[in-house]
């Protein structure tokens, strides 16, 4: 008996050890969870800052899958959304006024991350142009419109009900109007829109666009992202 | 004798410039434009839209009932709106401008749609645009088209495009 007692404790401990252990795994487990998740649960998540009230999605919601085609013809899917932050544009080559002006916001804008990052925040960022006139905006016509604007872009043209899946995930109206039997023009949303590197419709930044606007209010979003709303 | 024809061609010529001058201030109409000048498409895309500053120096206000130019299939005046957060174009009738008053065309709001160039046009190049009014008279112009710098982050609502180019330049 008495031999016996150190021995029970040992047990005693040892099992303690057992539940602690595996407590601490389902708590390391739990925090590995939020920390990859990024969308923490919302009694962690903190107010949104006063300024970034607009531009935040108060529901960030992840993109469903698609599947479009870039100007090189390769497959573009939700899974490129991942790992980096995404600027979406939905747009057409044959507006001549807005998109045209928005584009080339959004080279500024990468032009002011290349400037001002130090780390490599701006390898980590990619810009979309997404067409809402898939039917004169083929992979042949995006290749030579895009680079046009910036090499580094992507745009991305596919079936009209693929392109319909993300404009929809994006919150993003159009709508065909013809002027004449034959000439239309496309109405659409003119939001530039932000994607986080969880690929979440994170926010959303209305027209007019000024890219030294967007490119420190993204620097708050990031921080706010990160759980550092300061 | 000779000193009296050097009068009267001297006097005639006088009148001529005169009458000259007379008339293009009559083709004119009163009407400037300034500050014109259309945005150069991406490679492959014929729609372009130009942006001028039209003035109307006369005592009777004026109205653009349409706009043409024969370089291409189709012009049309529009208006770029943004209403809630959805991009649209709507096409613009007749355009008043002001007596001793004017109208701007800029990025984002009115500007003359171009559609369908019968010729690639690149920078350089220029295209000739005449404004028909309501009271039959018309007026043409030469704009060039330029590769257009967005506007200036700083400078919201800005549409003095020329000066911002040569920021940048």
């Amino acid at each position: 008996m008495t031999m016996d007692y150190p021995f029970q404790r040992l047990r005693f401990a040892s099992n303690l050890g057992k539940i602690l252990d595996t407590r601490v795994i389902f708590l390391l487990f739990y925090l590995c969870l939020t920390a990859c998740d990024r969308n923490p649960p919302e009694s962690a998540q903190f107010a949104i800052p006063k300024d970034l009230k607009y531009v935040l999605n108060e529901n960030p919601t992840k993109i469903s899958t698609f599947q479009l085609t870039d100007q090189n013809g390769n497959n573009f899917t939700e899974k490129q959304l991942e790992g980096k932050w995404t600027f979406m544009f939905f747009g057409y080559s044959h507006c001549p006024d807005v998109c045209p002006i928005t584009l080339m916001e959004m080279d500024d804008l990468s032009k002011l991350f290349a400037k001002s990052t130090s780390d490599k925040t701006e390898q980590n960022i990619q810009y979309l142009f997404v067409t809402v006139d898939p039917k004169r905006d083929t992979v042949a016509h995006l290749k030579n419109y895009i680079p046009y604007f910036n090499k580094t872009f992507t745009a991305l043209t596919g079936p009209m009900e693929n392109i319909d899946k993300l404009a929809t995930a994006a919150d993003i109206f159009h709508k065909i109007e013809y002027i004449t039997e034959k000439i239309y023009i496309v109405e659409h949303g003119s939001a530039l829109v932000l994607i986080n590197p969880s690929g979440y419709y994170y926010a959303r930044f209305d027209a007019p666009h000024y890219a030294s606007d967007i490119h420190t209010t993204f620097e708050k979003i990031k921080r706010y992202y990160n759980g550092n709303p300061s | 004798m000779s000193k009296f024809l050097f009068r009267i061609s001297l006097y005639s010529l006088v009148f001529t410039l005169i009458f000259i001058s007379n008339v293009s201030a009559h083709t004119s109409g009163g009407i400037a434009v300034e500050h014109a000048w259309i945005r150069e498409a991406p490679p492959n895309t014929k729609v372009l839209a130009a942006y001028l500053e039209i003035q109307n120096h006369t005592a009777k206000k004026r109205s653009i009932s349409a706009v043409t130019s024969k370089q291409f299939d189709k012009t049309e005046i529009h208006l770029s709106t943004n209403i809630d957060g959805v991009a649209k174009m709507k096409a613009i009738g007749n355009v008043d401008i002001p007596a001793e008053g004017k109208v701007v065309f800029a990025p984002g709001g009115l500007h003359i749609m171009l559609i369908g160039a019968k010729v690639p046009l690149r920078e350089g190049n220029s295209v000739n645009l005449i404004f028909h009014f309501k009271d039959g008279s018309s007026f043409a112009t030469d704009v060039s088209v330029k590769k257009s710098k967005s506007k200036d982050s700083h400078d919201h609502g800005s549409t003095d495009h020329d000066d911002h180019m040569q920021h940048k330049h």
